[in-house]
């Protein structure tokens, strides 16, 4: 085993060294530039999607040259334990993987922590291990797509892929990388015995292989779903590419400017101001708000954005350590270490990562802040109540200034904004009538003694997770008292059995799918859980899952299945669906039918 | 024990099929323990899938194949061990040193014999510090043969090892094979389309054709059955279909030249009452006494 160990590394070893080399000098001529510990998250993601794409195109070579025929009976046919072979040949890759791209970064790193004055966290020393795991699965992937069946083979890239929507950051992105890296392994000691073209018999073994299977041909049917809207457009029926969206539905509020909208919410409104308030609208400026979706979260490895800000009139650079809680100074032109920067003037730790916006002003999920030039200092001016998060940092909305939590509006004075640092109490507070995860935008207009507030609940209803959207329209009083005063619901412009196809195909595969994605993540207070399916969706489940089942039963009559091995198939096929029917043709050829002998 | 057998390679109603094409057709194969064993056939024969249902590589459609009295299909590492394999593309690892290698090979076969493997070696002028790639494909072979018999396998298979070699690499691989006195201690399966290579080294014959057996025997057993006379029959000759155990019918010269399977002097009457003048009966070789064999039944389109 050793010895194939070495010479594996042997065979790669030049290659192994170029994309090294490649990458310390393409990572240090970037480091020389800018600090790469405080880039976009694009960033790494476009040198995350490199390394895997190595490591697949590594594991697909590696184990394409060994699977042609002559190639894999040399390989195998010797006295080893056939996961003794596939070990030294996987374990060599990972080691030449860890040279090609965790090296480089951790030297980087290395150089950035000794030689600069940036910044670098504990996180940033996991990007090494994170990118080295990302470039091992995917290897796994493409070392599998070559050992396995390839009628099925291609849908092991599903499992790194996965890692693209995970929400866990940090050790917990580390865990689910682990997950992948292990799910895959047992998918290649499963496939990597001498007749590869045999599927797997064991329970544990089929259910493994089955799984990816399955997913593939969830996805692969769920994306050619949108071939139905390819050719609605083809033949100008596509309901959503007219030139006005269809009235009343959740497409002509996304596309609705802040005036129309706050119109369309009071259209049928009896309130006897309504008239007033149309003329108002017209007249005013609208604020519209649109919530985050994300935020920066402790210890994650990645940035949403960079989380540094400059004084140029003080020569100062800020950049927010993860591992201080403050912000970390140095010299904007010399480039020297100054010290540390917290809130106020004991320089207290902040609650959570700080995000600059705008020029002085900056946010986290408790507070928002603002760095005033002349002091030198951080000043809290915004705090949320405890238990709330926030949703979307403080803006201008006329006089005063708005702010949303997870919860709730908030008004602060504008002019008290303007003229101090202290912390400001909010005028009034608006309740929210929904979970934010599922509010796409507020539209305000102030009003002579108040605010007239939309809030449009539109978001997650192009992949089923918002069933019902609605806008509602407040009368908010000067002393912040809400009263509602129109509230319509919105249809979904394009039909529940397209729409909701992710649930139908699979609920078991939905809701998987779902829970792979929030595998080690903490709750995200931001994300709103997905409403329940309408009853038609659910028959129209249960309708293929007996479908599926019946076509099993008469599928495994045609292939070669020990007894139990069948009716489990059967049984699956009818939980799962017709991802799994698609799997059970896929995986098992049908039953070889011989001559008799003359 | 389970593995004790005569047989090394025992099949029993051994089939298999690629979509609607029998490759194996209800193969009865038993081949004793002991000597050189030469397996010939036209291609498609089922030689090499036979082969790689015997290595555990494919699985079969139907029937039973054992091999060191081991099921195929559930060979253990300790199996593969006894089992040495060169075929025709001697595929090594070309970026590894000769020596790497073979060390490399030294460590996984507790039966390693060195002195075997620098006997056959030394046939060849290959450099323990060479690459494998450098190596040319006549001393890639002789390296491959030279691990495989150090191994101290039972039973070696050699699967067209001297496929694409010249005349030298050639001979000089067949010397370093009958020369070795490792293949005294184990039974040789050798495949090869090369009749005169079989003529030199095999013991026993087997000819495949159409993934059925269809001889089994010495070699010069076989060429015993075949025979080739030479007719001068003035006019026409005796029709074709009438002609007992015809393999082969030529015209040349005015003579006719048969080839023919199992007949003895009867078949001298047989011509002469056909209206032969003439007749003389000739020893065959066994290459054409093969290929006649296997070109009797050989595919034309229906047609011709």
């Amino acid at each position: 085993m050793n010895d194939l160990f070495k010479g594996e590394l042997l065979r790669f070893r030049l290659w192994t060294a170029v994309a090294a080399i490649l990458n310390v000098v393409v990572l240090g001529f970037l480091s020389s530039m800018v600090d790469m510990a405080q880039q976009p998250l694009l960033v790494y993601q476009v040198f995350g999607a490199v390394y895997g794409v190595a490591g697949a195109l590594l594991g697909m070579y590696q184990m394409g040259t060994y699977r042609k025929p002559n190639q894999w009976l040399s390989l195998l046919h010797r006295p080893l334990h056939r996961w003794q072979i596939a070990g030294a040949l996987t374990g060599a890759s990972a080691t030449l993987l860890l040279l090609a791209t965790a090296l480089p970064i951790a030297l980087v790193a290395l150089y950035q922590e000794t030689m600069t004055a940036r910044v670098v966290d504990l996180r940033h020393w996991l990007l090494p291990l994170a990118a080295w795991l990302i470039a091992v699965s995917s290897y796994l992937a493409g070392a599998y797509a070559m050992v396995g069946n390839r009628r099925y083979s291609f849908a092991a890239f599903l499992l790194p892929a996965l890692l693209v929507y995970a929400q866990a950051s940090g050790v917990a992105m580390l865990g689910v990388q682990c997950v992948v890296i292990a799910f895959l392994a047992a998918m290649l000691a499963v496939a990597f015995k001498p007749d590869t073209s045999a599927p797997p018999r064991n329970p544990a073994a089929v259910l493994t292989i089955a799984l990816p299977v399955q997913l593939g041909a969830y996805f692969l049917v769920w994306m050619l779903g949108y071939g139905v809207e390819v050719a609605w457009s083809v033949t100008g029926t596509h309901p959503l590419n007219r030139p006005t969206p269809p009235k009343g539905g959740y497409t002509e509020a996304e596309r609705a400017d802040g005036k129309t909208m706050l119109l369309l919410g009071i259209e049928r409104s009896r309130e006897p101001e309504a008239a007033l308030w149309r003329e108002q609208i017209a007249l005013s400026d609208v604020y519209t708000t649109h919530p985050l979706r994300m935020l920066p979260v402790q210890g994650s490895m990645t940035n949403l954005s960079p989380l540094e800000l400059g004084d140029a009139d003080n020569n100062v650079w800020m950049v927010y350590s993860h591992d201080r809680a403050r912000f970390v100074t140095r010299g904007l032109r010399d480039q020297r270490r100054i010290g540390e920067l917290g809130v106020g003037e004991e320089q207290a730790a902040f609650p959570a990562p700080t995000m600059p916006y705008g020029a002085t002003y900056l946010y986290n999920a408790h507070a928002a802040y603002q760095y005033d030039s002349e002091q030198r200092r951080m000043f809290e001016r915004f705090r949320l109540l405890a238990g709330e998060v926030m949703a979307s940092p403080p803006e201008p909305a006329g006089d005063n200034i708005v702010m949303l939590s997870d919860r709730a509006a908030y008004f602060y004075p504008g002019r008290e904004a303007m003229n101090g640092l202290d912390l400001l109490q909010p005028l009034m507070r608006v309740a929210m009538p929904g979970p934010v995860g599922q509010l796409g935008r507020m539209d305000v207009i102030e009003l002579l003694d108040g605010y007239l507030v939309s809030f449009t609940y539109i978001w997650g209803v192009g992949s089923g997770e918002l069933q019902h959207p609605f806008q509602q329209v407040l009368r908010v009083d000067g002393r912040g008292q809400a009263r509602e005063v129109a509230r319509r619901a919105l249809s979904i412009d394009l039909p529940s059995v397209y729409i909701n196809r992710n649930t139908w195909l699979s609920p078991l595969l939905r809701e998987l799918s779902l829970g792979a994605q929030d595998l080690f993540a903490k709750e995200d207070p931001l994300r709103a859980k997905p409403q329940s399916m309408p009853m038609p969706v659910l028959w129209l489940a249960a309708a293929c899952g007996v479908l599926s089942l019946l076509s099993a039963a008469w599928l495994t009559a045609k292939q070669t299945h020990s007894p139990r091995g069948r009716w489990g198939w059967v049984l699956l096929c009818g939980v799962i669906g017709l991802p799994a029917l698609a799997s059970l043709w896929l995986m098992y050829p049908r039953r070889e039918v011989l001559p008799v002998a003359a | 024990m389970g593995d004790v057998t005569d047989y090394v390679i025992e099949t029993r109603a051994l089939s298999k099929r690629y979509g609607r094409k029998l490759a194996l057709d209800h193969l009865d194969l038993r081949i004793p323990r002991g000597r050189i064993h030469a397996i010939v056939g036209a291609n498609g024969a089922g030689k090499s899938t036979l082969f790689r249902i015997l290595m555990g590589f494919l699985p079969p459609s139907a029937g039973e194949a054992r091999i060191l009295g081991k099921d195929s299909q559930s060979l253990t590492p300790h199996d593969r061990s006894r089992i040495g394999f060169v075929n025709e593309e001697h595929t090594l690892a070309s970026w590894m040193r000769v020596s790497q290698v073979a060390a490399m090979q030294q460590h996984q076969y507790p039966r390693w014999n060195q002195h075997a493997y620098d006997n056959v070696i030394g046939h060849y002028h290959v450099l323990p510090e060479q690459k494998v790639g450098q190596l040319s494909r006549g001393e890639r072979a002789g390296f491959n043969l030279a691990l495989a018999l150090a191994q101290g396998p039972e039973l070696l298979v050699l699967d067209e090892p001297t496929l694409g070699l010249d005349v030298v690499a050639k001979r000089a691989f067949l010397e370093s094979l009958m020369y070795s006195n490792a293949t005294d201690d184990c039974t040789v399966i050798y495949c090869s389309h090369q009749m005169e290579e079989i003529e030199r080294v095999a013991d026993n014959l087997i000819i495949l054709e159409r993934g059925q057996l269809r001889h089994m025997s010495a070699p010069e057993d076989f060429t015993a059955r075949v025979s080739h006379w030479i007719a001068d029959v003035p006019f026409k000759g005796p029709a074709l279909h009438t002609v007992p155990g015809l393999l082969e019918m030529q015209q040349l010269d005015g003579l006719q030249h048969y080839l023919v399977l199992d007949q003895d002097e009867g078949f001298e009457r047989f011509l002469r009452e056909a209206g032969a003048r003439n007749v003389q009966s000739m020893p065959v070789s066994l290459d054409r006494a093969v290929n006649a064999f296997l070109a009797k039944n050989h595919a034309a389109p229906n047609a011709a």
